[in-house]
């Protein structure tokens, strides 16, 4: 850790030392924010109210041919209570050379994929964070070297990606803590959720090397890609690894090998956005497809005013069948629980609903820019699973207050979840969050 | 006896050409003048500038955006532009990147930085106000002949100028405005003055061009323009400073992938 911060020092002086010749730039914003949770805990331990402060400083150099880039973007968060929302990441720190028409990167950086609002199922090559945000739009620093072409038939990116970052989850007072609620009781073994260890598919475990590949293009108002990779799986799957007295069955995170083909479709004409995106795996626990598609309608100059709205509707499916656990599981079980589990996990699937909740979903949302000044904007956005009836809401307000201070309002709120779905551990972790934000 | 003949040839085709002058239409006459302007404001290649705007709202605030620009002239289409926001700095990284084309809708994309995300933009968004203030992104955009129907109204006195003044009818269905009215300085065709009408035919918003200064000994590029807006009492000044031409810059510096790293 120490020796991180050094190398960080190092590289503040060696840019600043750079600085006097091209084109440096330090910008940073700190954040003060409060979550709140109305409704009593699940676990005795989970606390209502945090506060945290989280610090998000970032610099750039280029030189004046603007050939060679270097990046560095960091973030730190401290929560009360602690948890395991108190963290660093290098977010980003890398070199790009900029050739004519192509450029070449290597170290850490973030990359997103996608063309949908409400679920980005293509999007893989970084891991999410889900602490700093549990939407999934923060993501933790991905090592990579990647080469991309900008040719008259599209644009292409290749990545390697050498290690792999693990998920990352809530814990100890925290909301928002995984549950197994979808797992059947019938033996009165308690299913616990534990991070302490991972396991991996790949003998190789964090270092497999990944690739990754994409290609996109546009045509007038139409935007195609196409994207692969083989690799570890973003997503971990919770796989039995010890029996406790109590009893208790814990859990723990499960990385397995995936291959994922990509598609991403949009068409814009007027104020319509047609949006397709589609992703196909293959892997261990089972090959599937699953589809986002839908529209956003935009209305520019609402009454004469300079406000926007825009309206989404997207339609999720997937035909993802429930999981069995039971080979990854009996594989990294200790030999003398193997005979007691066995019994169990042949009995016991995991509901795909719990890892891949949006089956056969509905996405309503709503976009509100005022353009004035402040930059004010409001969104909104309800999924409803079509079959049960689970529900997740959000709703989200931001304005500047002054230049460089702004404010914003999110609220999340879960009901009728189902007890198979994913969203069922977080029935009673309905969120306001409130965030200061300074910008310098 | 073949002189002669040749005289009256010439003289019936002087005639004939200064009637065709004489009968063309404001129609006519406004196009003309519009053409004749953009071939005298084109052909700089690339430019660079960094573009300063001051929001003045009517109750008395006062807020600043700053906004590194670069265009790129595209022959015989719309220029492609890339605009990457400073201040405020909630915004910083924030990039715009629009290709306009004389026909069909322009194309469009923002990059957010804090996703990385590069987003397509529907095109019918270009009405609305850029970033908060009183210019739309269709105020921004490369000025394009075939984009109007023109009307040359009358050549009158502005300031030490005179002035053709022309009114150019959007042929877009999306425009924000049902007229424009220009008065372009008659020598060396630059805009003094822009009124932007809505589409209810109603005075919206009176732009002011002013601080003309001639660059590599061809090129007048305005430093300061005044928008104000007579329904609101709005107010948006630009300032444009170190502005730069023929930097040769190339069609990758306005990729998507430069987006990305435009910062």
């Amino acid at each position: 850790m120490r020796k991180t911060f050094v190398s960080i020092a190092a590289f503040f002086l060696f840019s600043s030392s750079l600085a006097a010749h091209a084109d440096f730039r330090f910008s940073a914003n700190l954040e003060a924010e409060l979550r709140y949770y109305p409704s009593q805990s699940l676990l005795k331990e989970q606390k209502d109210l945090f506060a945290s402060l989280a610090f998000n400083p970032q610099m750039n150099w280029q030189d004046e041919q603007r050939n060679h880039t270097i990046n560095l973007e960091l973030y730190g968060r401290d929560s009360r209570p602690k948890g395991n929302r108190s963290y660093a990441d290098i977010r980003e720190a890398y070199y790009l050379y900029a050739g004519e028409a192509w450029q070449i990167q290597a170290g850490i950086s973030r990359v997103f994929w996608g063309v949908v609002e409400s679920n980005h199922i293509v999007d893989i090559v970084n891991q999410s964070d889900i602490l700093a945000s549990a939407t999934g739009t923060e993501k933790l620093g991905q090592p990579m070297l990647s080469f991309s072409l900008e040719q008259a038939w599209g644009n292409v990116d290749f990545f390697l990606l050498p290690y792999f970052r693990k998920r990352e989850f809530p814990d100890g007072p925290e909301r928002f803590r995984l549950g197994l609620s979808g797992i059947d009781n019938t033996f009165n073994i308690e299913p616990v959720f534990s991070d302490k260890r991972v396991y991996y598919q790949s003998s190789r475990q964090e270092k497999h090397v990944d690739v990754a590949l994409r290609w996109n293009h546009y045509w007038g108002g139409f935007d195609m890609a196409v994207s692969a990779f083989s690799g570890t799986s973003r997503e971990p799957l919770p796989i039995l690894t010890d029996l406790q007295v109590g009893p208790k069955a814990i859990f723990s995170s499960y990385y397995e090998q995936l291959q994922q083909l990509g598609v991403e479709l949009q068409y814009v004409y007027d104020g319509w956005a047609f949006k397709f995106e589609s992703a196909s795996r293959w892997q261990q626990s089972g090959d599937y497809h699953t589809v986002v598609s839908g529209f956003e309608y935009t209305f520019s100059d609402i009454a004469a005013s300079s406000a926007d709205v825009g309206l989404l509707v997207e339609y999720l499916w997937h035909n993802r069948k429930d999981i069995s656990i039971e080979k990854p599981s009996l594989e990294v079980l200790d030999p003398s629980f193997t005979s007691l589990a066995a019994p169990f996990l042949r009995n016991n699937r995991i509901p795909s609903s719990y890892l891949s909740p949006f089956n056969n979903d509905i996405f309503l949302g709503m976009r509100f820019a005022l353009n004035n000044i402040n930059g004010s904007y409001f969104l909104a956005g309800v999924i409803v699973d079509a079959d049960d009836q689970t529900t997740a809401a959000s709703f989200e307000g931001n304005t500047r207050l002054v230049d460089n201070l702004n404010l914003s309002l999110n609220v999340y709120v879960f009901s009728n979840a189902s007890k198979e779905s994913a969203f069922y551990a977080f029935r009673k972790d309905d969120q306001i969050e409130l965030k200061l934000q300074w910008y310098f | 006896m073949l002189h002669t003949a040749l005289h009256t040839l010439l003289a019936t085709i002087l005639l004939q050409l200064s009637f065709a002058v004489l009968a063309q239409t404001p129609e006519e006459r406004g196009l003309a003048i519009a053409t004749a302007q953009k071939a005298r404001v084109s052909n700089w290649q690339d430019a660079q500038s960094d573009l300063k705007m001051v929001l003045r709202t009517a109750s008395g605030n006062t807020t600043v955006r700053e906004i590194r620009v670069k265009s790129l002239e595209v022959a015989d289409d719309g220029d492609k532009n890339l605009m990457v926001f400073e201040e405020p700095k909630d915004v910083q990284g924030t990039a715009f990147l629009s290709y306009s084309h004389i026909a069909g809708p322009d194309d469009q994309w923002i990059y957010l930085p804090a996703l990385k995300r590069v987003k397509r933009i529907a095109s019918r968004t270009k009405s609305g106000s850029f970033m908060g203030s009183e210019f739309s992104y269709e105020d921004l955009a490369s000025f394009e002949v075939a984009k109007y129907d023109f009307k040359h109204l009358r050549d009158e006195a502005c300031g030490e100028h005179t002035c053709h003044v022309l009114e150019a009818y959007p042929k877009d269905d999306y425009s924000g405005y049902s007229k424009l009215i220009f008065w372009t300085e008659a020598q060396d065709y630059r805009t003094q003055k822009i009124h932007f009408y809505d589409k209810k035919a109603a005075l919206l918003k009176i732009m002011e061009v002013k601080g003309y200064e001639l660059l590599d000994d061809k090129h007048w590029r305005p430093t300061h323009s005044v928008m104000s807006n007579q329904q609101t009492g709005n107010i948006t000044e630009l300032y444009w400073s170190n502005i730069r031409l023929n930097t040769g810059l190339s069609d990758s510096d306005f990729s998507q992938n430069n987006l990305k790293r435009a910062h």
